[in-house]
Protein backbone atom coordinates (compact mmCIF):
# COMPACT_ATOMS: atom_id res chain seq x y z
CA UNK A 1 0.00 0.00 0.00
CA UNK A 2 3.04 2.74 0.53
CA UNK A 3 4.20 1.20 -2.70
CA UNK A 4 1.10 2.05 -4.14
CA UNK A 5 0.80 5.63 -2.67
CA UNK A 6 4.53 6.72 -3.66
CA UNK A 7 3.81 5.52 -7.03
CA UNK A 8 0.68 7.42 -7.14
CA UNK A 9 2.34 10.51 -5.94
CA UNK A 10 5.44 10.30 -8.22
CA UNK A 11 3.04 9.88 -11.35
CA UNK A 12 1.64 13.07 -10.48
CA UNK A 13 4.35 14.87 -9.49
CA UNK A 14 6.90 13.91 -13.21
CA UNK A 15 6.85 16.77 -14.63
CA UNK A 16 5.65 18.04 -18.10
CA UNK A 17 6.63 20.23 -19.73
CA UNK A 18 5.01 23.47 -20.75
CA UNK A 19 1.61 22.05 -19.33
CA UNK A 20 0.47 25.37 -18.62
CA UNK A 21 1.05 26.54 -22.31
CA UNK A 22 -0.26 23.03 -23.52
CA UNK A 23 -3.71 23.48 -21.95
CA UNK A 24 -4.28 27.18 -23.00
CA UNK A 25 -3.33 26.14 -26.53
CA UNK A 26 -5.46 23.22 -26.47
CA UNK A 27 -8.79 25.09 -24.66
CA UNK A 28 -8.21 27.31 -27.74
CA UNK A 29 -8.86 25.30 -29.89
CA UNK A 30 -11.30 22.90 -28.54
CA UNK A 31 -13.47 26.24 -27.55
CA UNK A 32 -12.99 27.12 -31.44
CA UNK A 33 -13.93 23.66 -32.83
CA UNK A 34 -17.14 23.70 -30.11
CA UNK A 35 -17.86 27.07 -31.44
CA UNK A 36 -17.62 25.77 -35.27
CA UNK A 37 -19.96 22.75 -34.56
CA UNK A 38 -23.21 24.33 -34.94
CA UNK A 39 -26.53 24.27 -33.14
CA UNK A 40 -26.60 21.40 -31.34
CA UNK A 41 -30.39 19.33 -32.31
CA UNK A 42 -32.89 18.55 -30.14
CA UNK A 43 -32.15 15.38 -28.49
CA UNK A 44 -35.69 14.07 -29.08
CA UNK A 45 -34.98 14.66 -32.94
CA UNK A 46 -32.04 12.65 -32.59
CA UNK A 47 -33.85 9.46 -30.43
CA UNK A 48 -36.49 9.80 -32.92
CA UNK A 49 -34.30 9.34 -36.24
CA UNK A 50 -32.94 6.60 -34.00
CA UNK A 51 -36.04 5.29 -33.57
CA UNK A 52 -37.13 5.69 -36.51
CA UNK A 53 -33.97 3.75 -37.98
CA UNK A 54 -34.38 0.47 -35.42
CA UNK A 55 -38.17 0.81 -36.35
CA UNK A 56 -37.35 0.08 -39.75
CA UNK A 57 -34.39 -2.38 -39.32
CA UNK A 58 -36.84 -4.16 -37.24
CA UNK A 59 -39.89 -4.19 -39.74
CA UNK A 60 -37.64 -5.27 -42.36
CA UNK A 61 -36.53 -8.25 -40.53
CA UNK A 62 -40.09 -8.95 -39.74
CA UNK A 63 -40.88 -8.87 -43.56
CA UNK A 64 -37.36 -11.31 -44.21
CA UNK A 65 -38.37 -13.47 -40.99
CA UNK A 66 -39.58 -17.15 -41.33
CA UNK A 67 -43.49 -16.91 -40.42
CA UNK A 68 -44.05 -17.67 -36.46
CA UNK A 69 -41.35 -15.70 -35.23
CA UNK A 70 -41.92 -13.80 -32.70
CA UNK A 71 -41.54 -10.08 -32.64
CA UNK A 72 -40.14 -10.11 -29.15
CA UNK A 73 -36.99 -12.02 -30.09
CA UNK A 74 -36.48 -9.49 -33.21
CA UNK A 75 -36.33 -6.23 -31.11
CA UNK A 76 -34.37 -7.75 -28.73
CA UNK A 77 -31.26 -9.23 -31.22
CA UNK A 78 -31.49 -6.56 -33.40
CA UNK A 79 -31.08 -3.70 -30.26
CA UNK A 80 -28.56 -0.90 -30.72
CA UNK A 81 -28.25 -1.56 -34.66
CA UNK A 82 -28.47 2.39 -35.64
CA UNK A 83 -28.21 3.68 -32.53
CA UNK A 84 -25.33 5.47 -30.97
CA UNK A 85 -23.44 3.67 -28.64
CA UNK A 86 -24.73 0.25 -29.38
CA UNK A 87 -21.43 -0.93 -27.89
CA UNK A 88 -18.98 0.95 -26.85
CA UNK A 89 -15.97 -0.84 -28.62
CA UNK A 90 -15.28 -3.86 -30.85
CA UNK A 91 -15.18 -6.11 -28.27
CA UNK A 92 -14.98 -9.72 -30.55
CA UNK A 93 -15.63 -11.04 -33.63
CA UNK A 94 -18.68 -13.24 -33.82
CA UNK A 95 -17.02 -15.86 -36.29
CA UNK A 96 -13.37 -17.33 -35.86
CA UNK A 97 -10.52 -15.73 -37.33
CA UNK A 98 -8.91 -12.39 -38.02
CA UNK A 99 -10.22 -8.77 -40.14
CA UNK A 100 -7.57 -6.96 -41.67
CA UNK A 101 -8.90 -3.26 -41.76
CA UNK A 102 -7.34 -0.74 -43.75
CA UNK A 103 -7.58 2.90 -42.25
CA UNK A 104 -6.09 6.78 -42.64
CA UNK A 105 -3.52 5.50 -40.03
CA UNK A 106 -2.82 2.12 -41.96
CA UNK A 107 -4.23 -1.29 -41.97
CA UNK A 108 -4.98 -2.93 -38.59
CA UNK A 109 -5.33 -6.30 -37.50
CA UNK A 110 -8.58 -7.03 -35.35
CA UNK A 111 -8.34 -10.81 -33.60
CA UNK A 112 -10.97 -12.69 -32.76
CA UNK A 113 -11.42 -11.22 -29.20
CA UNK A 114 -11.47 -7.48 -30.54
CA UNK A 115 -7.79 -6.60 -29.48
CA UNK A 116 -6.41 -4.92 -32.65
CA UNK A 117 -2.99 -3.81 -33.63
CA UNK A 118 -2.20 -1.16 -36.01
CA UNK A 119 1.05 -2.75 -38.68
CA UNK A 120 2.54 0.85 -39.84
CA UNK A 121 1.59 3.77 -42.20
CA UNK A 122 0.86 2.24 -44.90
CA UNK A 123 -2.01 2.05 -48.08
CA UNK A 124 -3.49 -0.78 -49.35
CA UNK A 125 -3.21 -4.11 -47.69
CA UNK A 126 -3.98 -7.86 -48.33
CA UNK A 127 -3.41 -10.94 -45.94
CA UNK A 128 -1.14 -14.12 -47.00
CA UNK A 129 -3.95 -16.77 -47.50
CA UNK A 130 -3.24 -18.44 -43.90
CA UNK A 131 -2.58 -15.00 -42.65
CA UNK A 132 1.18 -14.79 -41.61
CA UNK A 133 1.71 -12.14 -43.54
CA UNK A 134 0.63 -8.87 -45.03
CA UNK A 135 1.33 -7.35 -48.00
CA UNK A 136 1.06 -3.24 -47.92
CA UNK A 137 1.37 -0.87 -50.74
CA UNK A 138 3.41 2.33 -49.96
CA UNK A 139 4.09 4.56 -52.52
CA UNK A 140 6.16 2.93 -55.02
CA UNK A 141 6.82 0.33 -52.58
CA UNK A 142 5.47 -3.28 -52.05
CA UNK A 143 5.89 -4.58 -48.18
CA UNK A 144 5.79 -7.92 -47.03
CA UNK A 145 5.13 -7.33 -42.90
CA UNK A 146 4.30 -10.34 -40.67
CA UNK A 147 1.43 -9.74 -38.39
CA UNK A 148 3.32 -8.09 -35.32
CA UNK A 149 4.04 -5.63 -38.31
CA UNK A 150 7.57 -6.42 -38.49
CA UNK A 151 9.03 -5.59 -42.27
CA UNK A 152 9.95 -9.12 -43.62
CA UNK A 153 10.79 -7.03 -47.64
CA UNK A 154 10.31 -4.54 -49.00
CA UNK A 155 10.34 -4.17 -52.72
CA UNK A 156 10.80 -0.93 -54.93
CA UNK A 157 8.46 -0.93 -57.87
CA UNK A 158 8.72 0.99 -60.75
CA UNK A 159 5.65 2.70 -60.25
CA UNK A 160 2.73 3.38 -57.56
CA UNK A 161 1.77 -0.11 -56.15
CA UNK A 162 -2.13 -0.72 -55.91
CA UNK A 163 -3.96 -3.72 -55.41
CA UNK A 164 -1.48 -6.46 -54.25
CA UNK A 165 -3.16 -10.23 -54.48
CA UNK A 166 -1.49 -12.89 -52.49
CA UNK A 167 -2.00 -16.34 -54.60
CA UNK A 168 -3.90 -19.42 -52.88
CA UNK A 169 -0.13 -21.21 -52.59
CA UNK A 170 1.41 -17.95 -50.53
CA UNK A 171 4.15 -18.06 -53.57
CA UNK A 172 3.24 -15.61 -55.52
CA UNK A 173 1.81 -11.95 -55.35
CA UNK A 174 0.04 -10.32 -58.22
CA UNK A 175 -0.10 -5.84 -58.19
CA UNK A 176 -0.49 -3.39 -60.26
CA UNK A 177 2.38 -1.18 -60.71
CA UNK A 178 1.13 2.32 -62.44
CA UNK A 179 -1.05 0.78 -65.08
CA UNK A 180 1.31 -2.49 -65.58
CA UNK A 181 0.64 -5.66 -63.78
CA UNK A 182 3.09 -7.63 -62.04
CA UNK A 183 4.05 -10.82 -59.80
CA UNK A 184 6.43 -10.76 -57.52
CA UNK A 185 7.51 -14.03 -55.49
CA UNK A 186 5.93 -14.76 -51.88
CA UNK A 187 9.67 -13.71 -50.27
CA UNK A 188 10.15 -11.12 -52.58
CA UNK A 189 12.16 -11.85 -55.42
CA UNK A 190 11.58 -12.21 -59.12
CA UNK A 191 9.70 -9.52 -59.70
CA UNK A 192 8.48 -9.75 -63.17
CA UNK A 193 5.72 -7.91 -65.34
CA UNK A 194 2.75 -9.86 -66.36
CA UNK A 195 0.74 -7.34 -69.11
CA UNK A 196 1.20 -3.77 -69.95
CA UNK A 197 -1.57 -1.08 -69.75
CA UNK A 198 -4.17 -2.94 -67.82
CA UNK A 199 -7.74 -1.78 -66.31
CA UNK A 200 -7.51 -0.06 -62.70
CA UNK A 201 -9.00 -3.35 -61.29
CA UNK A 202 -7.53 -6.03 -59.31
CA UNK A 203 -6.56 -8.92 -60.52
CA UNK A 204 -7.46 -12.57 -59.40
CA UNK A 205 -6.05 -15.60 -58.75
CA UNK A 206 -7.74 -18.97 -59.29
CA UNK A 207 -7.79 -21.50 -56.55
CA UNK A 208 -5.52 -24.16 -56.17
CA UNK A 209 -8.16 -26.82 -56.52
CA UNK A 210 -9.78 -25.19 -59.82
CA UNK A 211 -6.15 -25.17 -61.16
CA UNK A 212 -5.55 -28.65 -60.98
CA UNK A 213 -8.79 -29.24 -62.54
CA UNK A 214 -8.58 -27.16 -64.92
CA UNK A 215 -4.87 -28.59 -65.71
CA UNK A 216 -4.16 -29.30 -69.30
CA UNK A 217 -1.87 -31.84 -70.95
CA UNK A 218 0.33 -28.99 -71.39
CA UNK A 219 0.43 -28.71 -67.48
CA UNK A 220 -1.16 -25.16 -66.10
CA UNK A 221 0.51 -24.49 -62.67
CA UNK A 222 -0.94 -23.18 -59.29
CA UNK A 223 -0.22 -19.73 -60.13
CA UNK A 224 -3.28 -18.46 -62.77
CA UNK A 225 -4.56 -15.52 -62.94
CA UNK A 226 -7.40 -13.62 -64.16
CA UNK A 227 -6.67 -9.35 -65.17
CA UNK A 228 -9.03 -6.85 -67.11
CA UNK A 229 -6.72 -5.72 -70.10
CA UNK A 230 -6.93 -1.91 -70.62
CA UNK A 231 -8.63 -2.77 -73.98
CA UNK A 232 -11.69 -4.62 -72.85
CA UNK A 233 -12.55 -8.41 -72.34
CA UNK A 234 -11.03 -10.26 -69.64
CA UNK A 235 -7.78 -12.66 -70.02
CA UNK A 236 -6.13 -15.78 -67.66
CA UNK A 237 -2.52 -16.34 -67.86
CA UNK A 238 -0.03 -18.84 -66.13
CA UNK A 239 2.07 -16.71 -65.02
CA UNK A 240 4.93 -19.08 -64.25
CA UNK A 241 4.98 -20.01 -67.66
CA UNK A 242 3.63 -16.63 -69.03
CA UNK A 243 1.02 -18.80 -71.13
CA UNK A 244 -2.64 -17.57 -71.74
CA UNK A 245 -5.56 -20.10 -70.76
CA UNK A 246 -9.30 -20.01 -71.28
CA UNK A 247 -10.69 -18.20 -68.97
CA UNK A 248 -13.39 -20.08 -67.26
CA UNK A 249 -16.81 -18.85 -65.84
CA UNK A 250 -15.54 -18.98 -62.28
CA UNK A 251 -12.29 -17.02 -63.25
CA UNK A 252 -14.26 -14.59 -64.60
CA UNK A 253 -17.11 -14.50 -61.44
CA UNK A 254 -14.02 -13.69 -59.39
CA UNK A 255 -12.43 -11.07 -61.36
CA UNK A 256 -16.00 -9.56 -61.11
CA UNK A 257 -17.26 -10.21 -56.96
CA UNK A 258 -13.84 -11.29 -55.66
CA UNK A 259 -12.83 -12.79 -52.35
CA UNK A 260 -14.10 -11.39 -49.37
CA UNK A 261 -13.00 -7.42 -49.02
CA UNK A 262 -11.33 -7.11 -51.92
CA UNK A 263 -14.32 -5.32 -54.05
CA UNK A 264 -15.82 -2.55 -52.93
CA UNK A 265 -19.88 -3.37 -53.25
CA UNK A 266 -19.72 -7.24 -53.43
CA UNK A 267 -17.92 -10.55 -52.01
CA UNK A 268 -17.52 -14.20 -52.97
CA UNK A 269 -18.40 -16.58 -50.41
CA UNK A 270 -15.26 -18.47 -49.15
CA UNK A 271 -16.58 -21.67 -50.80
CA UNK A 272 -17.87 -19.83 -53.86
CA UNK A 273 -21.45 -20.57 -54.22
CA UNK A 274 -22.93 -17.19 -52.99
CA UNK A 275 -22.71 -13.53 -53.76
CA UNK A 276 -23.26 -10.64 -51.28
CA UNK A 277 -23.83 -7.89 -53.29
CA UNK A 278 -25.01 -4.76 -51.86
CA UNK A 279 -27.38 -2.43 -54.61
CA UNK A 280 -28.45 1.08 -53.88
CA UNK A 281 -32.54 1.76 -54.31
CA UNK A 282 -32.71 5.80 -53.94
CA UNK A 283 -32.00 6.68 -50.62
CA UNK A 284 -31.46 2.96 -49.45
CA UNK A 285 -28.25 0.94 -49.74
CA UNK A 286 -29.82 -3.30 -49.30
CA UNK A 287 -27.59 -5.98 -48.53
CA UNK A 288 -27.98 -8.69 -50.97
CA UNK A 289 -27.18 -12.65 -51.17
CA UNK A 290 -27.66 -14.00 -54.37
CA UNK A 291 -26.56 -17.57 -54.99
CA UNK A 292 -24.13 -18.37 -58.19
CA UNK A 293 -27.65 -19.97 -60.56
CA UNK A 294 -29.12 -16.82 -59.64
CA UNK A 295 -32.02 -15.75 -57.31
CA UNK A 296 -31.39 -14.49 -53.65
CA UNK A 297 -32.81 -12.57 -50.85
CA UNK A 298 -32.33 -8.94 -48.85
CA UNK A 299 -30.90 -9.46 -46.00
CA UNK A 300 -30.82 -6.33 -44.53
CA UNK A 301 -31.40 -2.89 -45.87
CA UNK A 302 -30.51 0.73 -44.28
CA UNK A 303 -30.82 4.71 -44.96
CA UNK A 304 -27.75 5.71 -46.85
CA UNK A 305 -24.84 3.83 -47.87
CA UNK A 306 -23.44 0.69 -46.58
CA UNK A 307 -19.82 -0.61 -47.19
CA UNK A 308 -18.40 -3.96 -47.66
CA UNK A 309 -19.32 -6.39 -47.59
CA UNK A 310 -17.17 -9.13 -46.26
CA UNK A 311 -17.81 -13.00 -45.31
CA UNK A 312 -16.79 -14.90 -42.57
CA UNK A 313 -13.87 -17.83 -42.98
CA UNK A 314 -17.04 -20.01 -42.19
CA UNK A 315 -19.37 -18.66 -45.05
CA UNK A 316 -22.20 -17.98 -41.82
CA UNK A 317 -21.44 -14.22 -41.19
CA UNK A 318 -21.33 -11.05 -43.54
CA UNK A 319 -19.44 -8.06 -42.42
CA UNK A 320 -21.49 -4.72 -43.76
CA UNK A 321 -20.07 -0.65 -42.76
CA UNK A 322 -22.72 1.75 -42.28
CA UNK A 323 -21.01 4.81 -42.06
CA UNK A 324 -24.28 6.86 -41.75
CA UNK A 325 -24.38 5.43 -38.19
CA UNK A 326 -20.64 5.21 -37.75
CA UNK A 327 -21.24 0.77 -37.24
CA UNK A 328 -20.00 -2.35 -38.46
CA UNK A 329 -22.90 -4.65 -38.99
CA UNK A 330 -22.47 -8.01 -38.38
CA UNK A 331 -25.30 -10.13 -40.03
CA UNK A 332 -25.81 -13.84 -39.62
CA UNK A 333 -26.40 -14.96 -43.16
CA UNK A 334 -28.90 -17.72 -42.35
CA UNK A 335 -30.66 -15.74 -39.84
CA UNK A 336 -30.93 -12.56 -40.87
CA UNK A 337 -32.81 -10.41 -37.94
CA UNK A 338 -29.52 -11.56 -36.05
CA UNK A 339 -27.52 -8.36 -36.29
CA UNK A 340 -24.76 -7.37 -34.38
CA UNK A 341 -23.90 -4.43 -34.23
CA UNK A 342 -20.21 -2.15 -32.99
CA UNK A 343 -20.57 1.71 -32.53
CA UNK A 344 -18.10 4.21 -32.98
CA UNK A 345 -15.87 2.51 -35.92
CA UNK A 346 -14.28 5.52 -37.70
CA UNK A 347 -12.61 6.75 -34.10
CA UNK A 348 -11.78 3.25 -33.14
CA UNK A 349 -9.39 3.07 -36.46
CA UNK A 350 -8.68 6.39 -36.81
CA UNK A 351 -7.42 7.70 -33.49
CA UNK A 352 -5.96 11.31 -32.92
CA UNK A 353 -6.62 12.77 -36.56
CA UNK A 354 -8.19 15.97 -36.02
CA UNK A 355 -9.68 16.45 -39.25
CA UNK A 356 -12.42 13.92 -38.20
CA UNK A 357 -11.57 10.18 -38.20
CA UNK A 358 -12.73 8.48 -41.93
CA UNK A 359 -14.71 5.21 -42.27
CA UNK A 360 -12.51 2.48 -42.30
CA UNK A 361 -12.40 -0.30 -45.22
CA UNK A 362 -12.10 -4.17 -43.81
CA UNK A 363 -9.77 -6.18 -46.70
CA UNK A 364 -10.30 -9.16 -45.11
CA UNK A 365 -11.54 -11.84 -42.54
CA UNK A 366 -9.51 -14.92 -42.40
CA UNK A 367 -8.91 -17.73 -40.80
CA UNK A 368 -4.88 -17.63 -39.77
CA UNK A 369 -3.26 -20.89 -39.81
CA UNK A 370 -0.35 -19.76 -37.28
CA UNK B 1 6.71 28.34 -17.83
CA UNK B 2 5.64 27.12 -14.06
CA UNK B 3 7.84 25.88 -11.79
CA UNK B 4 5.23 25.03 -9.39
CA UNK B 5 4.83 21.39 -8.16
CA UNK B 6 2.38 19.25 -10.86
CA UNK B 7 0.46 17.75 -8.24
CA UNK B 8 -0.41 20.67 -6.91
CA UNK B 9 -2.39 21.96 -10.15
CA UNK B 10 -3.96 18.79 -10.63
CA UNK B 11 -7.58 18.13 -9.83
CA UNK B 12 -8.33 15.47 -7.42
CA UNK B 13 -8.80 11.88 -8.53
CA UNK B 14 -12.06 10.61 -9.65
CA UNK B 15 -14.85 10.55 -6.79
CA UNK B 16 -17.97 8.51 -7.47
CA UNK B 17 -19.88 10.64 -5.22
CA UNK B 18 -23.71 11.04 -6.61
CA UNK B 19 -23.09 14.81 -6.12
CA UNK B 20 -20.22 15.13 -8.56
CA UNK B 21 -21.44 12.65 -10.84
CA UNK B 22 -25.07 14.99 -11.10
CA UNK B 23 -22.75 17.91 -11.67
CA UNK B 24 -20.61 16.52 -14.17
CA UNK B 25 -24.20 15.18 -15.89
CA UNK B 26 -25.49 18.71 -15.63
CA UNK B 27 -22.36 19.75 -17.29
CA UNK B 28 -22.35 17.78 -19.93
CA UNK B 29 -26.03 18.56 -20.61
CA UNK B 30 -25.41 22.10 -20.79
CA UNK B 31 -22.70 21.72 -23.19
CA UNK B 32 -24.75 20.02 -25.56
CA UNK B 33 -27.19 22.60 -25.58
CA UNK B 34 -24.25 25.21 -26.56
CA UNK B 35 -22.75 26.33 -22.99
CA UNK B 36 -19.06 27.19 -23.46
CA UNK B 37 -18.63 28.19 -19.74
CA UNK B 38 -20.24 24.26 -19.28
CA UNK B 39 -17.75 22.86 -21.75
CA UNK B 40 -14.75 25.07 -19.99
CA UNK B 41 -15.86 23.77 -17.18
CA UNK B 42 -15.36 20.38 -18.26
CA UNK B 43 -12.20 20.66 -19.57
CA UNK B 44 -10.59 22.78 -16.85
CA UNK B 45 -11.38 19.54 -14.51
CA UNK B 46 -9.97 16.50 -17.41
CA UNK B 47 -7.30 18.05 -19.41
CA UNK B 48 -4.71 17.71 -16.98
CA UNK B 49 -5.13 14.10 -16.00
CA UNK B 50 -5.74 13.30 -19.38
CA UNK B 51 -2.74 15.63 -20.70
CA UNK B 52 -0.20 13.71 -18.17
CA UNK B 53 -1.53 10.07 -18.70
CA UNK B 54 -0.94 10.72 -21.87
CA UNK B 55 2.19 12.00 -21.52
CA UNK B 56 3.12 9.15 -19.70
CA UNK B 57 2.20 6.99 -22.17
CA UNK B 58 4.35 8.05 -25.19
CA UNK B 59 6.65 9.90 -23.15
CA UNK B 60 6.82 12.65 -25.76
CA UNK B 61 5.17 16.41 -24.42
CA UNK B 62 4.22 17.40 -27.99
CA UNK B 63 2.39 14.02 -28.99
CA UNK B 64 1.09 14.09 -25.44
CA UNK B 65 -0.76 17.54 -26.51
CA UNK B 66 -1.70 16.05 -29.71
CA UNK B 67 -3.63 13.42 -28.29
CA UNK B 68 -5.07 14.78 -25.27
CA UNK B 69 -5.59 17.95 -27.48
CA UNK B 70 -7.63 15.42 -30.07
CA UNK B 71 -9.18 13.47 -27.53
CA UNK B 72 -11.04 16.51 -26.64
CA UNK B 73 -12.08 17.42 -29.64
CA UNK B 74 -13.13 13.83 -30.38
CA UNK B 75 -15.27 14.42 -27.06
CA UNK B 76 -16.89 17.56 -28.92
CA UNK B 77 -17.23 15.81 -32.19
CA UNK B 78 -19.31 13.05 -29.87
CA UNK B 79 -20.88 15.33 -27.39
CA UNK B 80 -24.51 15.43 -29.00
CA UNK B 81 -24.90 11.22 -28.52
CA UNK B 82 -23.04 11.27 -25.41
CA UNK B 83 -24.90 9.45 -22.83
CA UNK B 84 -25.25 11.47 -19.98
CA UNK B 85 -26.26 8.89 -17.54
CA UNK B 86 -21.98 7.86 -18.05
CA UNK B 87 -19.33 9.76 -16.20
CA UNK B 88 -17.62 11.76 -18.79
CA UNK B 89 -13.76 11.28 -17.08
CA UNK B 90 -13.79 7.57 -18.36
CA UNK B 91 -15.14 8.16 -21.59
CA UNK B 92 -12.55 10.78 -21.70
CA UNK B 93 -10.06 9.02 -20.73
CA UNK B 94 -10.78 5.61 -22.81
CA UNK B 95 -10.31 7.62 -26.00
CA UNK B 96 -6.92 9.43 -24.91
CA UNK B 97 -5.17 6.26 -23.36
CA UNK B 98 -6.09 4.25 -26.25
CA UNK B 99 -4.97 7.09 -28.62
CA UNK B 100 -1.67 7.29 -26.61
CA UNK B 101 -1.01 3.28 -27.04
CA UNK B 102 -1.98 3.34 -30.42
CA UNK B 103 0.47 6.35 -31.00
CA UNK B 104 3.22 4.79 -29.21
CA UNK B 105 2.85 1.35 -30.93
CA UNK B 106 3.23 3.19 -34.49
CA UNK B 107 5.81 4.89 -33.88
CA UNK B 108 7.73 1.63 -32.45
CA UNK B 109 6.41 0.05 -35.56
CA UNK B 110 7.94 2.75 -37.36
CA UNK B 111 11.59 2.38 -35.87
CA UNK B 112 11.30 5.50 -33.72
CA UNK B 113 13.21 5.67 -30.73
CA UNK B 114 11.22 6.33 -27.65
CA UNK B 115 11.89 10.42 -27.15
CA UNK B 116 13.06 10.91 -23.37
CA UNK B 117 13.04 13.85 -23.22
CA UNK B 118 14.17 16.47 -20.22
CA UNK B 119 11.76 18.34 -18.50
CA UNK B 120 12.41 21.47 -19.67
CA UNK B 121 11.86 24.84 -17.95
CA UNK B 122 10.07 22.77 -15.02
CA UNK B 123 11.76 22.43 -11.62
CA UNK B 124 13.34 19.53 -10.84
CA UNK B 125 11.71 17.08 -8.44
CA UNK B 126 12.96 17.47 -5.01
CA UNK B 127 14.45 14.15 -4.37
CA UNK B 128 14.51 13.40 -8.78
CA UNK B 129 12.46 10.17 -8.19
CA UNK B 130 9.69 11.19 -10.45
CA UNK B 131 11.85 11.89 -13.56
CA UNK B 132 13.99 8.15 -13.05
CA UNK B 133 10.44 6.96 -12.71
CA UNK B 134 9.29 8.55 -15.86
CA UNK B 135 12.12 6.52 -17.65
CA UNK B 136 11.86 3.50 -15.70
CA UNK B 137 7.88 3.80 -16.94
CA UNK B 138 9.10 4.12 -20.45
CA UNK B 139 10.55 0.88 -20.39
CA UNK B 140 7.44 -0.89 -20.28
CA UNK B 141 5.42 -1.70 -23.02
CA UNK B 142 2.99 0.90 -24.19
CA UNK B 143 0.32 -1.49 -23.04
CA UNK B 144 1.79 -2.14 -19.49
CA UNK B 145 2.55 1.96 -18.58
CA UNK B 146 -1.51 2.45 -19.67
CA UNK B 147 -2.29 -0.11 -16.74
CA UNK B 148 0.33 1.58 -14.60
CA UNK B 149 -1.20 4.74 -15.66
CA UNK B 150 -4.83 4.31 -15.57
CA UNK B 151 -4.60 2.56 -12.01
CA UNK B 152 -2.12 4.67 -10.31
CA UNK B 153 -2.73 8.02 -11.95
CA UNK B 154 -6.09 7.82 -12.58
CA UNK B 155 -7.03 6.30 -9.92
CA UNK B 156 -9.38 3.41 -11.71
CA UNK B 157 -9.88 -0.29 -10.50
CA UNK B 158 -8.79 -3.04 -12.57
CA UNK B 159 -12.70 -4.31 -13.20
CA UNK B 160 -12.51 -0.24 -14.69
CA UNK B 161 -9.52 -0.71 -16.90
CA UNK B 162 -10.35 -3.76 -18.17
CA UNK B 163 -13.49 -1.87 -19.35
CA UNK B 164 -11.99 1.18 -20.91
CA UNK B 165 -9.09 -0.91 -22.45
CA UNK B 166 -11.39 -3.30 -23.29
CA UNK B 167 -9.43 -6.27 -21.57
CA UNK B 168 -9.63 -9.29 -19.78
CA UNK B 169 -9.19 -8.50 -16.18
CA UNK B 170 -6.67 -11.15 -15.55
CA UNK B 171 -4.84 -9.31 -18.40
CA UNK B 172 -5.13 -6.40 -16.37
CA UNK B 173 -3.73 -7.54 -13.34
CA UNK B 174 -1.17 -9.59 -14.48
CA UNK B 175 0.30 -6.20 -16.53
CA UNK B 176 -0.06 -4.07 -13.33
CA UNK B 177 1.91 -6.97 -11.50
CA UNK B 178 4.65 -7.41 -14.17
CA UNK B 179 4.85 -2.97 -14.47
CA UNK B 180 5.23 -2.57 -10.47
CA UNK B 181 7.72 -5.35 -10.50
CA UNK B 182 9.62 -3.23 -13.01
CA UNK B 183 8.89 0.42 -11.00
CA UNK B 184 9.78 -1.22 -7.80
CA UNK B 185 13.47 -0.84 -7.52
CA UNK B 186 12.65 3.13 -8.77
CA UNK B 187 10.62 3.39 -6.26
CA UNK B 188 12.67 1.67 -3.50
CA UNK B 189 15.74 4.01 -4.46
CA UNK B 190 13.40 6.70 -3.51
CA UNK B 191 12.37 5.30 -0.13
CA UNK B 192 12.98 7.36 2.84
Amino acid sequence: MKRDRELERALRDVPVPEETEAEERAWSVVRTAYAERGPAPPAHRIRRVALAIAAGAVALAIGLSPAGAKVGDLVSEMVGVGEPDARPALRSLPAAGELLVESEQGPWIVREDGSKRLLGDYGEATWSPHGLFVAVAEGRELIAVDPAGEVRWTHPAPARVSDPRWSPSGFRIAYRSGDDLRVIAGDGSDDRLVARDVAPVAAAWRPIGDSKLAAAPGGVGGHVLTYAPGDDGVRTVDVDTGRRVPTTRADRRRLEAPVSGEAEDRALSPDGSQVARLEHVGARDRLIVTGVGGGGSVLFSARGRLTGPTWSPDGHWLLVGWPAADQWLFIEVDRPRHVVPYDRISEQFDPGDPRGAAFPRVSGWILPRR
Amino acid sequence: MSAQPASVRLARPPRAGPLRERREAALVRDAQRGSSDALEELFRRHWRRAHRAAFLVVGDSTAAEDIAQESFLAAVRALDRFDRRRPFGPWLHRIAVNRAIDFARARALRGEASLREPAEGVEPDRDGLSDELRLALLELTPEHRAVVVLRHLLGYTPGQIAEILDLPRGTVNSRLRRGLDRLRPELERGAP
